[in-house]
């Protein structure tokens, strides 16, 4: 099986599609999948730019909405993880993974899949010590403080991915694992990626979330994007332990390395993407303590056996087949043609992939609940004191000015290297 | 010779009638015709009305080709009015108003002004300058719909699996077609009609969305030269064989302009892209997050994964096992505990 690995997207749909096509003529080979790290930009119209945490200048419509609204179709299956600029409002709706569009698949704020034998798993976000350990609480309409929370990587969704025993092939997360770098040519990075090194050292360029599943997934190969640079590692776990191949790829731009194939040893096809079942085993497990509001999953509290959930997902997935759900619009696409709807906020709608794999998973729809803690809703003095597990969180304290600041540096540092 | 001083009298004559009645009819017109006006004691304003006057009966007498003469000054007179017609008109370039291309660009985030006509648009851009092409064409990175024009080849695009595609694909616009004045103008051409690849609305701007920034994207739009989307069609066409229906490629970009969608697939790709990206690499042991003096939750050696609340709980939980003694489930063992609470307060 051949497979084209993207770093971020930004909604360059056409060009990354376009480039693989070229692949495939100047090499006479066929890529089955696309797999992108991230960074996406599912927006479907004006109103998912609103969801959208991208500075104005990068606020465009790019090329998803075509593939959305039909207009065009993805050429090459295609499965994706979410990163920090995103239509969040439209993650937020296939939490648990789903067709963004025809041939378009979103691994979910966490997920694993199969596309042919090949098992794949996800992080959707970036993260962020402060977040960390809160709850699902943002929705959308955000505001100034949510939509640069809302795609930071929350413990009860690392959590559920560490509750995976099956082994796992390929595994995505936006931003790199902490400590990759010691495994790979970090010298060689910091010649291009000089403001790299100081973090590099300090052992805190990435993600702990990320390093913490790749020690227990110990997945054959990692990919991530998030820092636009290309970078690998070969990564051992323990003596004599398997190997992760790890791979971050750049952002597509001309002459950039944003792209990669790779072959991997699989079963012939058809290639196609299905449930997975451990997977859906340990979302049934673990919905009941889905933390909705500021507050953290309580993790003790979880009422269900695994063996129970695996036995019914098992015999629910023998009757109804593997496939995911179709997809089906829940918002109008974007037309270029007709002046936007501004109308106010209409709210998130249930997306009926959502809602039907809830029921075949026999769980309660519960991402329009509303969250009791939410900033907009709560006095000042009772935002100053949510209590999120057994820490007092102050939510003052989340600054405005989230944004990214490596990722400003780093997009300093394209200005500063040029092309790599 | 007598006729010949006969009819300088009879012309001498006729002048003079014709002042007259041009006296006579124009009671502005300056006593003295004929003579230069003089710049300093005549206003602009008078300057101008005295050259309108005058022009015809000068004209007439000495350029036989006087009427188109008399157009071409009336013409330049009226350049005012073109530039007002172009500002106002959008993409739509005057045949013959090369000075135009110097003024700036009529599409830059403006919308096609919903009076012109799709044929006066063609004919515009028949007269296209370098410099205007680069104004115009819609957005090269949009591929053409598959389903229609003589290059749609649907066989090297593989089909979607794992559902059947509720979106039928596009089968074309009409060959022309002109939204209403009103709202968003579009504009639905047929490539083979007039050279454009793309039969994709174009996009003169995105009224009423709100969006910023001047992305090539459909959302601000372009348009080529006929010359230079006809060669991209088939520059692409034979060069990919994967039958992109034309339109798509380098070939379609507006040559030289800024943004990245002018370029074409040969500058987005890498050889790298297909060699071993692990090839000159030694796996590195994992040092793991407590080498790395890392944990979740910042402070201190992480020696779990388990989430705080887990391993806070986990204490209580196997004290509770341990006072389990026959696999009790914790809802039995605690049924249990307030059975035997409640038997000792019925019995005490």
């Amino acid at each position: 099986m051949k497979i084209a690995v993207e770093g971020c997207m930004h909604g360059d749909l056409d060009k990354v599609y376009e480039t693989i096509k070229h692949i495939e003529s100047q090499n006479d080979t066929k890529i089955d999948l696309l797999l992108c790290c991230g960074d996406f930009q599912a927006v479907r119209n004006e109103r998912d730019m609103e969801s959208l945490n991208v500075p104005l200048k990068y606020r465009e419509m790019k090329s998803f909405w075509k593939y959305y609204s039909g207009q065009e179709i993805a050429p090459v299956p295609t499965i994706f993880i979410g990163g920090n600029h995103e239509a969040s409002n439209y993650l937020w709706e296939l939490f648990y993974g789903g067709y963004v569009a025809p041939n378009i698949y979103f691994l979910g704020f966490a997920g694993v899949i199969k596309f042919g034998n090949i098992r794949i798993g996800g992080l959707s976000g970036i993260y962020n010590a402060r977040n960390y350990q809160t709850g699902h609480h943002e929705r959308a309409p955000y505001n100034e403080r949510s939509i640069r929370s809302v795609y930071h990587v929350r413990e009860f969704d690392v959590h559920k991915l560490m509750q995976v025993e099956e082994p796992i092939d390929i595994f995505l997360s936006h931003d790199w694992p902490v400590g990759i770098t010691d495994c790979g040519n970090w010298k060689q990075l910091v010649r291009y990626k000089p403001y790299f090194e100081k973090e590099i050292q300090e052992k805190t360029l990435g993600s702990k979330a990320a390093a913490q599943l790749l020690e227990k997934l110990r997945p054959s190969y990692w990919f991530s994007a998030h820092l636009h640079c290309k970078f690998s590692a070969v990564v051992q776990h323990g003596e004599g332990g398997p190997l992760t191949k790890f791979l971050a790829l750049d952002k597509c731009l001309p002459r950039r390395k944003f792209l990669q194939v790779i072959e991997i040893e699989s079963e012939p096809g058809p290639f196609e993407i299905q449930y997975d079942e451990e997977w859906l085993a340990i979302t049934r497990k673990f919905n009941s303590i889905f933390p909705l509001t500021f507050k953290n999953a309580n993790f003790g509290a979880t009422q269900l056996e695994m063996e129970d959930c695996r036995q019914l997902v098992g015999s629910k997935l023998q009757e109804r087949g593997t496939k995911p759900f179709e997809f089906t619009q829940t918002a109008p696409p974007f037309d270029p043609t007709q002046s936007n709807p501004h109308g106010s906020f209409s709210g998130c709608p249930r997306n009926p992939q959502t809602e039907s794999l809830l029921q075949l998973l026999e769980l309660p729809y519960l991402l329009d609940s509303t969250s009791e803690s939410r900033e907009g809703n709560c006095s000042p003095s009772a935002a100053q004191s949510i209590q999120r597990g057994s820490l007092l969180i102050n939510s003052e304290e989340i600054p405005i000015d989230d944004v990214d600041e490596l990722e400003e540096l780093e997009e300093a540092g394209d200005m500063d290297t040029g092309n790599e | 010779m007598e006729d010949s001083e006969k009819r300088r009298e009879r012309l001498e004559l006729m002048r003079a009638i014709a002042a007259q009645a041009e006296t006579s009819n124009n009671g502005e017109t300056s006593d003295v015709q004929g003579l230069l006006a003089n710049p300093l004691l005549e206003s602009p304003a008078n300057l101008a009305r005295e050259e309108s006057s005058a022009t015809p009966r000068f004209d007439f007498y000495t350029d036989p080709s006087a009427a188109f003469s008399a157009n071409r000054k009336r013409s330049a007179t009226g350049n005012q009015v073109a530039r007002e017609i172009k500002v106002t008109l959008g993409c739509l370039q005057l045949k013959g108003h090369s000075i135009e291309c110097g003024q700036k660009p009529l599409c830059e985030g403006g919308q096609m002004n919903p009076e012109v006509t799709p044929s006066r648009a063609y004919q515009m851009q028949n007269n296209y300058s370098p410099a205007n092409q680069m104004q115009s064409n819609y957005s090269p990175n949009q591929r053409m719909y598959r389903g229609r024009g003589p290059y749609h080849n649907t066989a090297s695009y593989r089909s979607p699996r794992g559902f059947a595609s509720p979106f039928p694909m596009n089968q074309g616009p009409p060959t022309e077609m002109w939204s209403g004045s009103d709202g968003p103008t579009s504009y639905y051409s047929s490539a083979p009609h007039i050279g454009l690849s793309s039969p994709y609305p174009i996009r003169q701007g995105n009224p009423g969305s709100g969006l910023v920034g001047s992305s090539p994207s459909p959302v601000s739009g372009y348009r080529g030269s006929p010359a230079s989307s006809g060669r991209g069609q088939e520059h692409w066409h034979s060069n990919s064989g994967f039958g992109w229906s034309g339109g798509r490629g380098q070939g379609f970009r507006s040559r030289g302009f800024a943004p990245n969608e002018t370029l074409g697939p040969d500058c987005f790709y890498d050889n790298s892209m297909v060699e071993d990206p692990w090839q000159h690499l030694e796996p590195v042991l994992w040092r793991g997050l407590d080498d790395l003096g890392n944990n979740l939750n910042g402070s201190g050696p992480s020696n779990s994964w388990l989430p705080k609340s887990i391993s806070m709980k986990k204490p209580r939980v196997s004290e509770s096992s341990t006072k389990s003694t026959s696999g009790q489930s914790l809802a039995e063992y605690l049924a249990a505990s307030f059975n035997e609470a409640a038997n000792n307060a019925s019995s005490g």
